[in-house]
C-alpha cells in the first residue's frame, strides 16, 4: 500500500452571519480513494463546526487561526480561520487524501497548526481580491441584509471560485507562504 | 482539592508491634504541606502525602503464619481510613528490574524496636539493629535511584522498665510549649547510668556532625489502650506517667522526622534521574540512541515525582515524551534516523485477542477488566509496557496507548475525577472535581483516538503482512480499528463522567418521542443553558473572574492533534484548582466544555458504529442519504457512476467483518439493535450538544435520529423530530441541507397520510430547490453543483397538483419562489371586434418541470389610484414549461392610464401560486428578481388605452351651477360599438365626506332598469343601442363645505352579446369655484344700487362673457347701458358691474321682505382661459387626429393630449394668452409622447412618431381670442342675490340758499368769512324694510323709532355754523324736515359741505309713551333698528376765496414835518410841540 499524505478535502467559506458563501470539494486521489465527497455531509459538518467558533471566540483576541477545530474520524479534520469582518474560512483536512510523494509528511505523522496557515493566508489573500471587485457587493450575500425570496447566497465570482481550487489542490503540507500565494 | 500521592515505606518489625502504633500513627496521616527545594526547580509544596506502610520481607515472613495479623499485612494509610485493602495490587511489587525508576521503592525504613529496659538493649538489640542498618544500607549503595533513609523507632510497651525513663526534661506545667529533652550526658552521679534506652539508641545510631540526620525516635503506647495480653508479666508498677502534652510532643517529633527522612531521599532521587536524563539527552545525536531506554529514565523521574504527590510536573514530563516519541517516529518515518538504536515492535500481535476478547474470559458486560488493548491500563500491564518499552519491542500503538494512558491518569488524579478517585481507592463522592482537566482528558483523547486509530490501521495491516496465518481482510482490519475507536472512546467516556453530568436536561419527551408530537417546535430542545441563536456560554462568562485559567484553557484547546516541540510551553499545567469553585452548579467552569468534548467522543463511538454497521448493510443517518440517492441515480446513470459505486461505501455489505468487542456483539447483533444503540448514542450526544450550547451540533444529531426513524419506518417520530430541526435549517442559506431534510420530513408525511401538510412540505422543498435553479441561471459560470437535486424532483409538483384537488381549502404558495422575470408586455392589444384587451405575459419559471395550470391571471393597479384594480387572466389548462413561457391574458376592462402590475396569481389544481406586488414595495431589492429588471419604474407598468369604438363614459360636474341649488355630477355615456343590453353603473366617492344621492340620479336618453331591485351604490340601467349617447345626472353633497377637488370611481359594468365588460376609470373633479363675486350694496332713497366685484380664484384669468341681475318680482334692475363683454378678469385685477335696483310697486299682501323668491340672481357666464385654450388646442389636434391614419387610436391620443397639455401652460402664458390673443402649442417633448408610444402596437410605432413629430412642428402656435375657445368650456353661474332690508333710509341734502355766483362746471365760489344761508333737508323712508312695511299698514307689531337726531359734523378750521347744528326730527314717511342754517366758510380753498349724521334717537331721550305702550324695555328698538343716510351733498365742494372788493392804501406824513420834530425840539417840549402839532392839524 502506497502511504498517504494529508490533503485539503474541503474549503468552506462562511460568511458574517454562518450563511455558506463558497463550498469547494476536493476528492481524495490515488487507488482506492476515488470516493467522491459527499457534498451534503460536508455541508453538514461546515455547519456544525460553526459551533466551534461560536465557543471559541470570545476567548480569541486578535489572532484570526482557529487552529483545530475538530477532528471528525481518523481521517477528516477541520481547522479554522476566522477574519476581522466575521468570515470564517474552514478547511477540511483528509489526512490519508492523496498518495505521499517524495519527501512529504506522511498520513502517520499527523499535522500541525502551522501547516495550515499558507494555506489560510492564501485563501484570506483570495477573499480580499474579492472585496476589492467593485461588482462583489458583501451585503447582497449576508441573509439579514437581503430582503425578498433569496437563491443561494454563494460567491459567484469566476476568479474566487478559480483561486479557491487552486489553493485546495496546491496545497500540501509544509508548503511555505510564498509558494501557496504565488 | 486533595492530590493524593503514596510513598512506600518499609518497615521492620522484629517484635510484631506495629499493629499496636498503626492507629496512631495513621490518625497522624497524610503528611501535609511537604516543602521541596531543590537546586534547580521553585520550591514546590505538597499538600498532601499518604505513606503507604510495607513490611519489609522479613517481617513479612515472620508474619505471615499467624491469621489474625493477616489485616495488617499491608496497611496503607488508605486502608486503615476507607478499609479497602488491595490484596491484588502487592503482587506486582516482588517484581524488579535493572532499569531504575520502574518499582516503587521505599524512600524510608524503619526498624521498629521494642526494647523493654537497657539490659535487653546492651544485649541483643543493639546489635539486631546494626545487622539491619548494614543490611539496608548495603542496598543502597546501587546507586541514588533508590535513595532512602531509616529511622529507628523505639516504642515504649507500658508497665516496662523504658517506660519509667523519662525523655522529658522536668517542667512546670506552664512550660509545655517548649518541652525540652532531657540532655544526652545528664548522668549526675557516677556509678549509676542515668541513660535510658532512647539516649542510648541515640548515641549509638545517630551520626554525629552538624549535618548529621537525627534518626531516632520514640513512642510511648499509653497503657489504657494496650492490650492486655501483651502487657509484660510481671509489670513494673512504677511507670513514669506520660503526659497527653509530651505524647504528642513525641509524636510530632516522629512525623517530622519521617517528613525529612522522605524528603531527602526524594531530593536525591530526583538529582540521580536528572542526571541520568541530562546524560541521556546528550547521547540523543550519537548513535546508539535509544529512545526507549530515554524515555524509562525520564520516565521514572516522572514516577517519582508522582508518587511524592507533584503530579503537575509528571505531566510536564510525560507530554514532554509524547513530543519525543513523535519526534522520533517523524525522524524514523522520515529516514533520518539512522544509527539509532531505537527500535519498535513492527505490529501490535494480540490487538485482535485483545479488542476481542478471545483470550481472555470476559468477567462482567459493564467492567471489561480484560480489554487492555484499549487505553485503560492496569497496573499489572502497566509493568508489561514498561518492560516491552526497555526491551524496545513496543509496538508505536501501544507506546502511545501507554502515553496516553499515563497521561490521562495523572490529569484526571489532578482533577479528583471520580474515576481517579476510585482507582486510589478513596470514596467516590468525595471532594470537587476540576471540570475543566476532565474536558482536558476528553480533548486529548479525541485526538489520541484519531491518531492512534491511524498508526492501528497501519499497524494492523503491517501485521496481516507478517503474519500471514492471521488472514485479516480488508474489512477485518477496518472492523478492528473502528472497535478499537468505539472501545477507546467508550472507555475514555466511562472514565470522565464527572458527578456534574448526572443532572443533564432531558431532551422534553426527547427519549420516546413515539408516543406523539414534541410540545413545540422548540421547547423541546429548550434548556436551562438556553439554545438561542446566540446562547450565553456559562463558560466563556467566566471569563471575566478567572481570566488566567481560562484563556489557559482555551490555548490549550487549540492544540494541535500533535504537540511540536515549539509548542511544549503551552504544556506547564495550570496549578491545580483549589476548592473556590468547587461548587456544583450549571455555571462551573469547564462544564461546557467538558460536555462538548464529551459529545464529541460520543460522536467518535457513534461513527465507529456506523461504520461497523455499514460492513453489514446497515446504514442510518444524513450521509446515507446522498449515498443511496447515489445508488438510485446510478441505474440509469452511465458507466463512470457505477465505478464509483463498487469503490465507494456502497461495498459488497457481505465482505463485512464479523470481529466484534464484547462490548459491540450486542449492538451489532441485528440491524433493530445497531439502530437503538445509535439511537442511544444520538439521543446522548445531542443532550450534551445542548447543555454546552452548541445548537448546530445538536441539530445535526437531532437529524441523524429523524432519519434514522424514517429509516425505521418510525414516520411519526420523525416528523417530531423533523420539526425540531427544520426551522433551524432553514436560516443561514444552507440550501442543501434544507433541501434534503424536507424531502424526506415530506415523505414522512406523505406516509402518514397528511396531505396538506405534505402538500405544503413539497411546496416548500420545491420552492426551495427553485431557488438554487434561480442562483445558477443568473451564475456567469456553470456551477459545480450537480442538477442531482432538482431533477431529483422532477414530476413531484404534478404529484402535488393531483393530490391537492382533493382539498377543502386552497394551499397558497409564494409564486415568487418559483418564477421569476415576470414582464407584461407594454403594448396591449386590443380587439377589433368587442371592447376589452389582452397583453402578453412572459416569465421564467424555475420548475424543471412543466406543469400544466388551471389558471393564470394578473392583477393590475392604476397607479393614479391604487384602488382602482383590473383583473387580467387566462383560464383553461395552460402549460408552464420550465425557462421561459408567454401567456395571453385577456381582460375586459376598458381602461384609461397607466397601470401596474400588483399581483400574480398561478392556480394549478387548488394550489395558488401567489406573488404581491404591493408587499415590501419601496424597500430596495426586496421583489428581487422576480420583475425581469426591477429597477426600470416603467418596467411593471403598462398604459392601458380604448378602442376608439368602445364603450365611452365621462363624469363632469355642471356647468352651469346655481349657487344655492342642488349640484350635480354630469355621467355622460356612449355606448360605442356596442349593444348594450344592460348596464350596471357603480359610482363610488372616494372622498371623505362626499356623499352621490344616487336615488336621485336623473336619467337623460336612457331608461333605469326596473326588473330588478337595484343593489346600493349601484344605477341599473336599461339597453343603449350602439353609438348613442346618454346622461346620468347623480345630485351630490358634502357633510362639510369644501373647495376641494373630490374623487370618484367610476365603474360601468355591461353586457352585450359578447359578453360582459367594465369600464373603469376614477374621476378627479374640482369643486372650487373659479370665481367669487362680492357685491356692495349702496342705497338711495328711492333705489339701490349694487356694485358687483368678480374676481379669480385661480391664477389663471377668465373671461366673463355675459352677466346679468336678473330682476325679481319684487325689484326692478336696470344695467348699466353696454358693458365691454368679453370682460376678462385677470389675478388682482376683478371686474366690476353695478345695477340699479328699483323697488317694484306691489301689493302690500304679495311682498315679504327677504323671500328668497323675491332675490335678485346675478348670472354670470364665463370660460376659464386656460380651460378655453387646452379645448382649442385639443380640438385642432383632434381634427388632425381624425383626419390622420390613426383615427382609430385617437381616444388614447387625445387623452394623452388632454392630460400632459394642460400642464403646458403657467399662468404668465395664460394671461398673455388673453393679451395678445395668441399662444404656444405644446411640444412633442412636452406631451410626453416617448412614454406613450412603446405601449402602441409595434406596426404603428414609427409611423405615428412621424406624424405626431410632424403635427408638432406644423403647430408651434394657436390663434386665440377670448371667444375662440369658448365652446366647450363656458360655464355659467347663477349667484342669488339678496336685497338688504333696511329700516329708514334717509335722504338728507344741504343746499345753500343763496346761491352765489356759479361758474358752470365749477364749483360755487364763496367768500372767506361771509356768512352764506344753507337748508338742511332730510327725509325719510321705510320703504326698504320690512318693518317699513308693517309701519305703513299699521299692522306690524312692532314699533319703529319715530325719533332720530341729526348732527352736523363740520371741521371747525373750516367751517364756522350757525344755527341748529344737532336737533331732533321726527320720522314719518313723506315728511321733509327743513332746517336753517348759517354757515361761514373759514379757510380759503376748496371745502366739502359739512357731512350729516342721522342716528336714531338714545333711548332714554325718546319719546316715554312708546316704551309706555308696548311695555317693551327701552332701548331694544333702537338697537335693532337699520338705518342708511344717503347724503345728496357729499360731494358738493365749494370754493373759498378772499372777498377784496376794497383796498385803503395810506401814505404817511412829508418827511419834512417829520424832520423838525426831532430836530428843533428839545425833549422836555415835546409835549408842547406835540400839542403845537395837532392844533397846527
Amino acid at each position: 500500500m502506497d502511504s498517504r499524505s494529508p490533503s485539503i478535502a474541503c474549503i468552506g467559506v462562511i460568511g458574517r452571519s454562518n450563511n455558506p458563501l463558497h463550498i469547494s470539494l476536493f476528492p481524495a486521489t490515488g487507488p482506492g480513494y476515488e470516493a467522491e465527497r459527499d457534498r451534503l455531509e460536508f455541508s453538514f459538518m461546515l455547519n456544525t463546526c460553526l459551533d466551534i467558533f461560536e465557543a471559541r471566540l470570545p476567548s480569541k483576541g486578535l489572532t484570526h487561526d482557529f487552529g483545530l477545530l475538530h477532528a471528525l474520524d481518523e481521517r477528516i479534520a477541520m481547522y479554522g480561520w476566522m477574519t476581522n469582518t466575521g468570515v470564517k474560512f474552514v478547511i477540511v483536512i483528509d489526512i490519508e487524501g492523496t498518495v505521499a510523494e517524495g519527501g512529504r509528511i506522511t498520513a502517520g505523522m499527523g499535522l500541525r497548526n502551522s501547516d495550515l496557515t499558507p494555506a489560510f493566508q492564501a485563501l484570506q489573500h483570495a477573499y480580499i481580491k474579492l472585496l476589492r471587485n467593485p461588482f462583489y457587493e458583501p451585503d447582497d450575500h449576508d441573509p439579514k441584509l437581503t430582503k425578498g425570496p433569496t437563491g443561494s447566497l454563494q460567491i459567484a465570482s469566476p476568479n474566487f471560485i478559480r483561486e479557491v481550487e487552486r489553493i485546495g489542490k496546491a496545497w500540501y503540507p509544509g508548503i511555505r507562504s510564498d509558494e501557496m500565494l504565488k | 482539592m486533595d492530590s493524593s500521592s503514596k510513598v512506600t515505606v518499609e518497615y521492620h518489625d522484629p517484635s510484631g508491634i506495629f499493629p499496636l502504633i498503626s492507629r496512631d500513627l495513621s490518625s497522624r496521616l497524610p503528611l501535609r504541606n511537604l516543602n521541596w527545594r531543590s537546586q534547580n526547580r521553585p520550591l514546590r509544596q505538597i499538600k498532601s502525602l499518604h505513606l503507604d506502610f510495607v513490611p519489609d520481607s522479613l517481617t513479612k515472613k515472620s508474619l505471615q503464619p499467624p491469621g489474625p495479623q493477616n489485616n495488617s499485612e499491608r496497611n496503607t494509610s488508605f486502608d486503615i481510613v476507607g478499609n479497602g485493602g488491595d490484596q491484588r495490587k502487592t503482587n506486582a511489587r516482588e517484581r524488579r528490574h535493572q532499569i531504575p525508576g520502574l518499582q516503587t521503592s521505599p524512600y524510608l525504613k524503619i526498624y521498629i524496636l521494642r526494647c523493654d529496659d537497657k539490659v535487653t538493649y546492651k544485649e541483643s538489640e543493639r546489635a539486631k539493629v546494626r545487622e539491619w542498618i548494614r543490611q539496608s544500607t548495603a542496598a543502597k549503595k546501587k546507586g541514588e535511584h533508590d535513595a532512602f533513609e531509616y529511622l529507628i523507632l523505639h516504642v515504649i510497651i507500658p508497665d516496662t522498665v523504658a517506660a519509667s525513663e523519662p525523655r522529658w526534661r522536668e517542667i512546670k506545667s506552664e512550660e509545655i510549649d517548649d518541652l525540652k529533652e532531657r540532655p544526652k550526658q545528664g548522668a549526675k552521679w557516677p556509678g549509676k547510668s542515668s541513660r535510658t534506652v532512647f539516649d542510648k539508641l541515640r548515641a549509638d545510631f545517630n551520626e554525629s556532625g552538624k549535618n548529621a540526620k537525627d534518626r531516632i525516635a520514640q513512642i510511648r503506647l499509653p497503657k489504657e489502650n494496650f492490650p492486655a495480653d501483651l502487657l509484660p508479666t510481671p509489670g513494673i508498677s512504677s511507670t513514669l506517667k506520660e503526659t497527653a502534652e509530651e505524647r504528642e510532643k513525641a509524636w510530632i517529633d516522629l512525623i517530622g522526622k519521617i517528613r525529612t527522612l522522605i524528603l531527602d531521599p526524594f531530593d536525591q532521587r530526583v538529582r540521580q534521574y536528572e542526571a541520568d536524563i541530562t546524560e541521556q539527552e546528550s547521547r540523543r545525536s550519537m548513535p546508539g540512541f535509544n529512545f526507549c531506554t530515554f524515555f524509562i529514565y525520564k520516565e521514572g523521574l516522572a514516577k517519582a515525582l508522582e508518587s511524592i504527590g507533584l503530579i503537575e510536573d509528571a505531566l510536564v514530563i510525560y507530554d514532554e515524551l509524547a513530543v519525543g516519541l513523535e519526534l522520533v517516529l517523524r525522524d524514523i518515518a522520515s529516514g533520518r534516523a539512522e544509527g539509532t538504536a531505537t527500535t519498535f515492535a513492527p505490529y501490535t500481535d494480540d490487538i485482535k485477542e485483545r479488542l476481542t476478547g478471545a483470550s481472555r474470559p470476559v468477567t462482567n458486560g459493564t467492567e471489561p477488566e480484560g480489554l487492555d488493548g484499549t487505553i485503560t491500563i492496569s497496573e499489572t500491564i502497566e509493568d508489561d509496557y514498561r518492560e516491552k518499552i526497555v526491551r524496545s519491542s513496543i509496538s508505536v500503538f501501544d507506546f502511545y496507548i501507554y502515553l496516553f494512558s499515563r497521561q490521562k491518569t495523572i490529569i484526571l488524579r489532578l482533577a479528583n475525577a471520580k474515576a481517579a478517585r476510585i482507582q486510589l481507592g478513596l470514596s467516590p463522592k468525595g471532594g470537587s472535581e476540576d471540570l475543566i482537566l476532565i474536558s482536558e482528558v476528553c480533548w486529548r483523547a479525541a485526538s489520541f483516538i484519531h491518531n492512534n486509530a491511524r498508526i492501528l490501521r497501519a499497524d494492523l495491516l503491517m501485521c496481516r503482512d507478517f503474519e500471514t496465518t492471521m488472514k485479516l481482510s480488508d474489512a477485518d482490519v477496518e472492523s478492528l480499528v473502528y472497535l478499537w475507536m468505539y472501545e477507546a472512546a467508550g472507555k475514555v467516556l466511562q472514565e470522565t463522567a464527572s458527578f456534574a453530568l448526572e443532572n443533564l436536561p432531558e431532551l422534553g419527551s426527547g427519549n420516546h418521542p413515539t408516543n406523539g408530537h414534541l410540545k413545540s417546535p422548540t421547547s423541546g430542545l429548550r434548556v436551562p443553558g438556553g439554545l438561542s441563536a446566540y446562547p450565553s456560554r456559562t463558560s466563556s462568562l467566566r471569563t471575566n473572574s478567572l481570566p488566567p485559567r481560562n484563556s489557559r484553557l482555551a490555548e490549550l484547546r487549540n492544540r494541535p492533534s500533535l504537540q511540536s516541540a515549539s509548542e511544549t510551553d503551552l504544556m506547564a499545567r495550570p496549578p491545580s484548582s483549589g476548592s473556590e469553585d468547587a461548587t456544583f452548579a450549571d455555571t462551573q467552569p469547564g462544564f461546557a466544555e467538558l460536555v462538548s468534548y464529551r459529545a464529541s467522543l460520543i460522536m467518535m463511538q457513534r461513527k465507529a458504529l456506523e461504520l461497523l454497521a455499514q460492513q453489514r448493510g446497515w446504514q442510518t443517518g444524513w450521509t446515507t442519504i446522498k449515498r443511496s440517492a447515489r445508488l438510485q441515480m446510478s441505474e440509469v446513470a452511465l458507466n463512470d457512476t457505477i465505478k464509483e459505486q463498487v469503490n465507494g461505501h456502497g461495498q459488497d455489505h457481505t465482505a463485512g467483518s464479523s470481529l466484534l468487542s464484547p462490548g459491540l456483539e450486542s449492538a451489532l447483533s441485528s440491524e433493530a439493535a445497531f439502530h437503538e444503540t445509535y439511537e442511544r448514542l444520538s439521543e446522548d450526544a445531542m443532550r450534551y450538544h445542548i447543555t454546552a450550547t452548541q445548537a448546530k451540533s445538536a441539530e445535526a444529531v437531532v437529524g441523524d435520529l429523524a432519519i434514522l426513524k424514517y429509516h425505521q419506518g418510525n414516520y411519526e417520530a420523525a416528523v417530531s423530530y423533523f420539526q425540531h430541526v427544520l426551522p433551524l435549517y432553514t436560516d443561514g442559506g444552507w440550501n442543501l441541507m434544507e433541501i434534503e431534510a424536507l424531502s424526506i420530513y415530506a415523505t414522512c408525511l406523505k406516509e402518514l397520510g397528511k396531505r396538506e401538510e405534505y402538500v405544503r412540505t413539497s411546496l416548500l422543498l420545491l420552492g426551495k430547490v427553485c431557488a438554487k435553479n434561480r442562483t445558477k441561471a443568473t451564475r456567469w459560470t456553470k456551477p459545480d453543483v450537480d442538477d442531482e437535486t432538482s431533477s431529483k424532483f422532477v414530476g413531484l409538483m404534478d404529484t402535488l397538483v393531483v393530490a391537492s384537488r382533493q382539498f377543502d381549502l386552497e394551499v397558497v404558495a409564494p409564486a415568487e419562489q418559483f418564477v421569476n422575470r415576470v414582464r407584461l408586455d407594454r403594448a396591449i392589444q386590443l380587439h377589433d371586434d368587442c371592447d376589452g384587451f389582452s397583453v402578453p405575459l412572459t416569465l421564467n419559471s424555475l420548475l424543471a418541470e412543466s406543469l400544466q395550470l388551471d389558471r393564470v391571471s394578473a392583477r393590475l393597479a392604476s397607479v393614479a389610484d391604487p384602488n382602482q384594480t383590473i383583473d387580467l387572466a387566462v383560464t383553461g389548462p395552460v402549460h408552464m414549461r420550465g425557462g421561459s413561457n408567454e401567456f395571453l391574458l385577456e381582460s375586459v376592462a376598458v381602461a384609461f392610464g397607466a397601470y401596474r402590475v400588483d399581483r400574480l396569481l398561478f392556480e394549478a389544481g387548488r394550489i395558488r401560486f401567489e406573488h404581491d406586488f404591493s408587499q415590501n414595495q419601496g424597500e430596495p431589492g426586496a421583489q428581487s428578481d422576480i420583475l425581469e429588471m426591477p429597477d426600470d419604474p416603467h418596467q411593471n407598468r403598462i398604459f392601458l388605452y380604448p378602442a376608439q369604438e368602445a364603450f365611452k363614459a365621462e363624469l363632469s360636474l355642471q356647468s352651469d351651477i346655481q349657487l344655492e341649488a342642488t349640484r350635480w355630477v354630469e355621467v355622460r355615456l356612449n355606448s360605442g360599438r356596442n349593444h348594450i343590453d344592460a348596464l350596471d353603473l357603480r359610482l363610488k366617492p372616494a372622498s371623505a365626506g362626499l356623499r352621490l344621492r344616487l336615488a336621485d340620479a336623473v336619467y337623460g336618453n336612457v331608461d333605469a332598469r326596473e326588473e330588478e331591485a337595484s343593489t346600493p351604490g349601484q344605477l341599473a340601467l336599461a339597453a343603449l343601442p350602439p353609438h348613442t349617447s346618454a346622461v346620468v345626472q347623480v345630485p351630490y353633497s358634502f357633510e362639510q363645505p369644501a373647495d376641494r377637488d373630490i374623487l370618484i370611481r367610476f365603474t360601468a359594468s355591461y353586457r352585450t352579446s359578447q359578453g360582459a365588460f367594465t369600464f373603469v376609470e376614477s374621476f378627479r373633479l374640482p369643486t372650487k369655484l373659479p370665481l367669487s363675486v362680492d357685491v356692495h350694496d349702496n342705497f338711495q332713497f328711492d333705489a339701490l344700487v349694487s356694485g358687483f366685484t368678480i374676481r379669480t380664484t385661480t391664477t389663471s384669468p377668465l373671461c366673463v362673457t355675459h352677466a346679468a341681475l336678473q330682476s325679481s318680482s319684487a325689484y326692478e334692475v336696470s344695467g348699466p347701458p353696454a358693458i365691454s363683454i368679453p370682460m376678462p378678469v385677470f389675478e388682482g385685477e376683478p371686474a366690476k358691474l353695478a345695477y340699479k335696483v328699483i323697488r317694484r310697486e306691489v301689493p302690500n299682501d304679495s311682498f315679504k321682505g327677504g323671500n328668497r323668491k323675491d332675490s335678485l340672481a346675478l348670472d354670470v357666464t364665463y370660460h376659464l382661459v386656460d380651460e378655453a385654450l387646452h379645448t382649442t388646442v385639443l380640438a385642432r389636434f383632434q381634427d388632425a387626429v381624425a383626419n390622420s391614419p390613426f383615427a382609430h387610436l385617437s381616444r388614447l391620443l387625445t387623452s394623452v393630449m388632454t392630460l400632459n397639455a394642460k400642464k403646458h401652460w403657467t399662468p404668465a402664458d395664460t394671461q398673455m394668452a388673453l393679451l395678445v390673443h395668441e399662444s404656444s402649442i405644446p411640444s412633442f417633448n412636452d406631451i410626453g409622447w416617448e412614454e406613450i408610444i412603446p405601449c402602441l402596437p409595434s406596426e404603428v410605432r414609427h409611423d405615428i412618431t412621424t406624424w405626431l413629430k410632424d403635427w408638432h412642428a406644423h403647430n408651434t402656435r394657436i390663434a386665440f381670442g377670448p371667444e375662440t375657445g369658448s365652446v366647450g368650456c363656458v360655464r355659467s353661474i347663477s349667484i342669488a342675490v339678496d336685497v338688504p332690508s333696511v329700516d329708514v333710509v334717509h335722504r338728507v341734502s344741504l343746499a345753500l340758499v343763496e346761491q352765489p355766483r356759479q361758474i358752470k362746471h365749477y364749483p360755487p365760489i364763496l367768500p372767506v368769512g361771509q356768512p352764506i344761508h344753507a337748508q338742511l333737508r332730510i327725509a325719510s323712508t321705510g320703504i326698504w324694510g320690512r318693518r317699513g312695511d308693517g309701519a305703513r299698514s299699521g299692522s306690524s307689531k312692532k314699533i319703529l323709532p319715530k325719533n332720530f337726531h341729526y348732527e352736523l359734523l363740520a371741521d371747525p378750521d373750516a367751517w364756522l355754523v350757525g344755527g341748529q347744528r344737532r336737533g331732533h326730527f321726527v320720522f314719518q314717511e313723506g315728511r321733509e324736515t327743513l332746517v336753517e342754517l348759517v354757515l361761514i366758510p373759514l379757510r380759503l380753498g376748496f371745502l366739502s359741505l359739512p357731512s350729516i349724521d342721522v342716528q336714531p334717537e338714545a333711548p332714554e331721550q325718546q319719546g316715554t309713551e312708546g316704551a309706555r305702550e308696548d311695555g317693551r324695555g327701552p332701548g331694544d328698538a333702537a338697537a335693532t333698528i337699520t338705518t342708511e343716510t344717503h347724503y345728496e351733498s357729499r360731494a358738493e365742494v365749494v370754493q373759498v376765496f378772499r372777498n377784496e372788493k376794497t383796498t385803503r392804501v395810506d401814505i404817511p406824513e412829508t418827511a419834512k414835518a417829520m424832520t423838525t420834530t426831532t430836530t428843533t425840539r428839545p425833549v422836555s417840549r415835546l409835549g408842547s410841540a406835540g400839542t403845537k402839532g395837532s392844533e397846527a392839524a
